[in-house]
Parts: structure tokens; C-alpha cells; sequence
């Protein structure tokens, strides 16, 4: 994990010596490329795609097309690599969209012509998501009612929910302009701090649920 | 980018809710690409939009007339907040009805009608035991009572010596209980202390007293309470108690008890 930390803020030195230690053939840099971008990216395709089945598709594309390229050596500016993964991934996203529209229209001229509509990919979140959000809902929800400050409840609430302005909350909730994003952060760690402690009962619980399990619970599931 | 920033300005925030300006958004996701921190920072923030959003869309559901008169995003918002308020009271009645689950169980369990009934016959027995033994130390007391007062026309038994078939000696056991005293002489013997015993004529032992002494006029006084005793025939048998050694049978006095 110590190496992991140590990337958190890289230079452009930093990524452009990876860059060409992979066009130099080092298969250990493309491992690392692999492992250093991977969750970022994958993170902002699920964003961008909100769709987790083509998110991960598009993830593996960039990232095979972003090594063929260095390989290559197409990559013109090595120093800003980041900036090419970003931009490759998008544009990935923006042709696999065209070509989506461009089946659609095909499956459209194939429906007026008498043929049936293929069924339609089911782009929701899958059952354990749906389980976990609902989960993950009433976490927030015990956590908000564990805030002492009110303020800081309806802060987080209307920040998250609404597309309201800075200045309407400051307004709304007394805040100086200069302070909002000072209040905003403390409002944020509070929760977090509340947030990281329910975790950690969580965690607690589950262990000691484990172990009672193994105690007292019945024999033949422990073979 | 630094972290510092980052933190202060609640980018990760403004870039979730979509607030971040376009450039600045590209800016923070080049960073975030091969920033594990900041991926963290960005996924707590989405996990909290979620669970808000979440929340608030429960809420939604349960108050819908709420929101019209906002925007649907800010009503969201209102929905959510109205959530997290009701949230203590939600919590307080869910306390009370497992409290009134509770006492319905522990009135079921306790006023079945079998354990009640159970219940009331226990009592029932103890109180009527409570009473029995209320008569009885009613009657003792009386009767310690009657004991502390001046006894008169006590019926006597005279024991003597009796030589040969002589017939045994009778008295009648008194109508109310009471004491008799048995007088018995012992004859001409001398010993410190004289031990009587009693036995009916199956040869059980009803009564055993030693240490006794002769009185003034060389008898020994034993009472006994009538109830102790039944009528039929008796034997009492009487020993000398030397000062060393074994108890010396002085005589027999048979008595009968009508």
C-alpha cells in the first residue's frame, strides 16, 4: 500500500518516464499503468456512463488502447498522459454513444419494415446494488439525525439535492460567502468522522457475529 | 492540484453535485485518474449523494403533494430533510411499539388462562393454609392461656408399688384437654434422681423424663398433657439414678386410661 500512497499526487515527470519505460518494451510499467489508473478511470466512466456493464467495457478499450499507443509511441506529450487517458476514455464513450444512436436507427428502418424491436438492454442497477443503495440510504439517513448542528444537516441535504447556488444557501442558511466552503468541509467531516465510527461497529459487530457464529452456531456449517 | 485545495475548496463536492466549471472538472479528473486519495474523496462524496438521493426519494414517496410547489430537485431536498426531522420521532414510536409489543407478550405469557387460574388456586391454598394455622395458633394460645391460669380439680393418678396381680390403676382422661399428674411412689428406695418412662401397651415408649427427684413427701410428680395420650393401657416403668453406673429398675405401675 505505501508505494499506492506515495502516487497520490503525481508529476508529469513521473508519468512521462512510465510512459517511456513502456515504449521501451518494460511489460512490469504497463502493469503498473494498469494498476495506477485503473480505479481513477473506472470511476470516471461510471460517472460519465452511469451504466456499469458498458463503464467496465469502456474501461478495459481505453486502457488497451492507451498502452497500444505508447507502445507505438503515438503518444505525443508523455508528460500529460493523464490528460490523454481522460480524453481517450471520453471519446470512446462518444463513439460507442454514436454508434449506439446509429443502431438505433437501423433497428428503427427494421421495425417499419415489419421486423420485430430487439429487446431492450436493461440498464438499471443490478438487485445487490439496489440492495446496497437501500442500505447505503439508511446509513445516511442514521448519520444525518446524528449530527449535532442542524445546520449542517440541512447544509449537506440541500448541497447534495438541489442545484442550488452558493449564494441562495448562504442566504437561506445565515452563512458568510467567504465561509461557505470552510462550513461545507466541516459539515463534510462531521459526517465522515460519524460515518468512519458506524463503519467501524459495523465491522466490530460483523466480527463478533462471526465469531458467536462459530461458537454457538450449528456444527455442519463449519465443515 | 494539491490536496490542500482540494479539501478546502470541497472540489471532489462541487464536482459530484456538478457545480465544478467544465474546465476545472476536466482539471480534477486528470488529477483523480491516478490519485488514490482523491478517489476516495470522490466516492464518499457519490455514496453520500446516493444515499441522500435515496433517502430523499423515500420521502417523496410517502409525503408526494410536498413537492409541488418546488422545483423537483430542491423538493428533494425538502423531502430529505423532512426525512432525517421525523427521523427521532420515527425512532421514539418505533421504541414504544416494540415497548407495547413487549407488555402484550408479557400480559399474554402471565394472564393465560391456565397460569392465572393456577395462579388463584395457589392463593386460594395459602390463604386457606394461612387460616388453618391462624385457628390452630389461635388454640394453642388459648390454651397457653388457660395453662398460665390456677389449675383446679387436676386429675391425679396414684402410683404405688404393687405387689403381686394387683390390678392396674384407672383414670379417666378429662372431656377438655388438660393436664394429669401422675403421683408415684417409688417405696422405700433412695437414689439422687429417678428416670420415668411410659409405654403404651404395645410397648412403645410415649414418654421419657429423668432427673426426677423425690419431694418432701418421697413421691415424684410427673404431669402430662392429655392430649399425648390415649385411653388404653399403659406401663410405667420406673429406674433410680445412682450418682456412677447403670440405671436401677425400682417398679412397674400399670395404668389404664379411659
Amino acid at each position: 500500500m505505501e508505494p499506492e500512497a506515495s502516487r497520490d499526487e503525481a508529476t508529469g515527470d513521473d508519468v512521462a518516464d512510465l510512459a517511456r519505460r513502456i515504449q521501451a518494451g518494460d511489460a512490469a510499467a504497463e502493469s503498473e499503468l494498469v494498476a495506477r489508473f485503473s480505479r481513477g478511470l473506472l470511476l470516471m466512466l461510471r460517472r460519465l456512463v452511469q451504466n456499469p456493464a458498458l463503464a467496465d467495457d469502456l474501461h478495459q478499450e481505453t486502457l488497451a488502447l492507451v498502452l497500444g499507443k505508447i507502445r507505438r509511441g503515438e503518444v505525443r506529450e508523455p508528460e500529460k498522459l493523464n490528460g490523454f487517458i481522460r480524453s481517450t476514455a471520453r471519446n470512446l464513450f462518444i463513439a460507442d454513444r454514436r454508434k449506439e444512436a446509429r443502431y438505433r436507427a437501423l433497428d428503427e428502418d427494421s421495425e417499419e419494415g415489419g421486423h420485430p424491436a430487439p429487446a431492450l438492454t436493461d440498464r438499471g442497477p443490478a438487485p445487490l446494488e439496489r440492495v446496497l443503495a437501500v442500505e447505503e440510504a439508511r446509513q445516511v439517513q442514521r448519520l444525518l439525525a446524528e449530527l449535532r448542528y442542524d445546520r449542517d444537516r440541512q447544509l449537506l441535504l440541500r448541497f447534495y439535492l438541489s442545484d442550488e447556488s452558493k449564494e441562495v444557501l448562504c442566504a437561506d442558511l445565515e452563512i458568510e460567502p467567504e465561509r461557505f466552503h470552510q462550513v461545507l468541509f466541516r459539515a463534510r467531516e462531521r459526517l465522515r468522522e460519524l460515518w468512519e465510527r458506524a463503519e467501524k461497529r459495523q465491522r466490530f459487530f460483523a466480527g463478533a457475529q462471526k465469531i458467536v457464529g462459530r461458537i454457538g452456531g450449528d456444527p455442519s456449517r463449519s465443515k | 492540484m494539491d490536496h490542500q485545495s482540494i479539501d478546502a475548496g470541497n472540489i471532489a463536492e462541487h464536482y459530484v453535485t456538478g457545480r465544478l466549471p467544465p474546465e476545472e472538472a476536466a482539471r480534477f479528473e486528470e488529477h483523480y485518474l491516478d490519485c488514490l486519495s482523491c478517489c476516495a474523496r470522490v466516492e464518499a462524496a457519490e455514496r453520500l449523494q446516493r444515499g441522500l438521493r435515496r433517502l430523499a426519494g423515500e420521502a417523496a414517496v410517502r409525503a408526494p403533494g410536498a413537492s409541488r410547489s418546488f422545483r423537483p430537485r430542491l423538493a428533494l431536498a425538502a423531502a430529505a430533510l423532512l426525512a432525517v426531522a421525523l427521523l427521532p420521532a420515527w425512532f421514539e414510536l418505533q421504541e414504544v411499539q416494540r415497548l407495547r409489543s413487549d407488555l402484550a407478550q408479557t400480559r399474554v405469557e402471565k394472564g393465560s388462562t391456565d397460569r392465572l387460574a393456577a395462579l388463584q388456586g395457589e392463593l386460594q391454598q395459602t390463604r386457606r393454609d394461612l387460616a388453618a394455622e391462624a385457628a390452630k395458633r389461635e388454640a394453642l394460645a388459648r390454651e397457653m392461656a388457660a395453662d398460665r391460669q390456677p389449675q383446679t380439680d387436676l386429675p391425679i393418678l396414684s402410683l404405688t408399688p404393687v405387689r403381686g396381680g394387683a390390678p392396674a390403676r384407672s383414670l379417666e382422661l378429662p372431656a377438655k384437654p388438660g393436664w394429669i399428674a401422675l403421683w408415684v411412689e417409688p417405696g422405700d428406695t433412695d437414689f439422687p434422681f429417678y428416670r420415668a418412662t411410659l409405654s403404651n401397651e404395645k410397648g412403645t415408649v410415649v414418654f421419657q423424663v429423668s432427673r426426677l427427684a423425690l419431694n418432701d413427701l418421697g413421691a415424684l410428680l410427673v404431669t402430662v398433657h392429655s392430649t399425648s395420650l390415649a385411653p388404653g393401657k399403659y406401663r410405667l416403668d420406673l429406674d433410680g439414678l445412682p450418682g456412677t453406673g447403670a440405671p436401677v429398675p425400682v417398679g412397674r405401675f400399670p395404668l389404664r386410661l379411659d
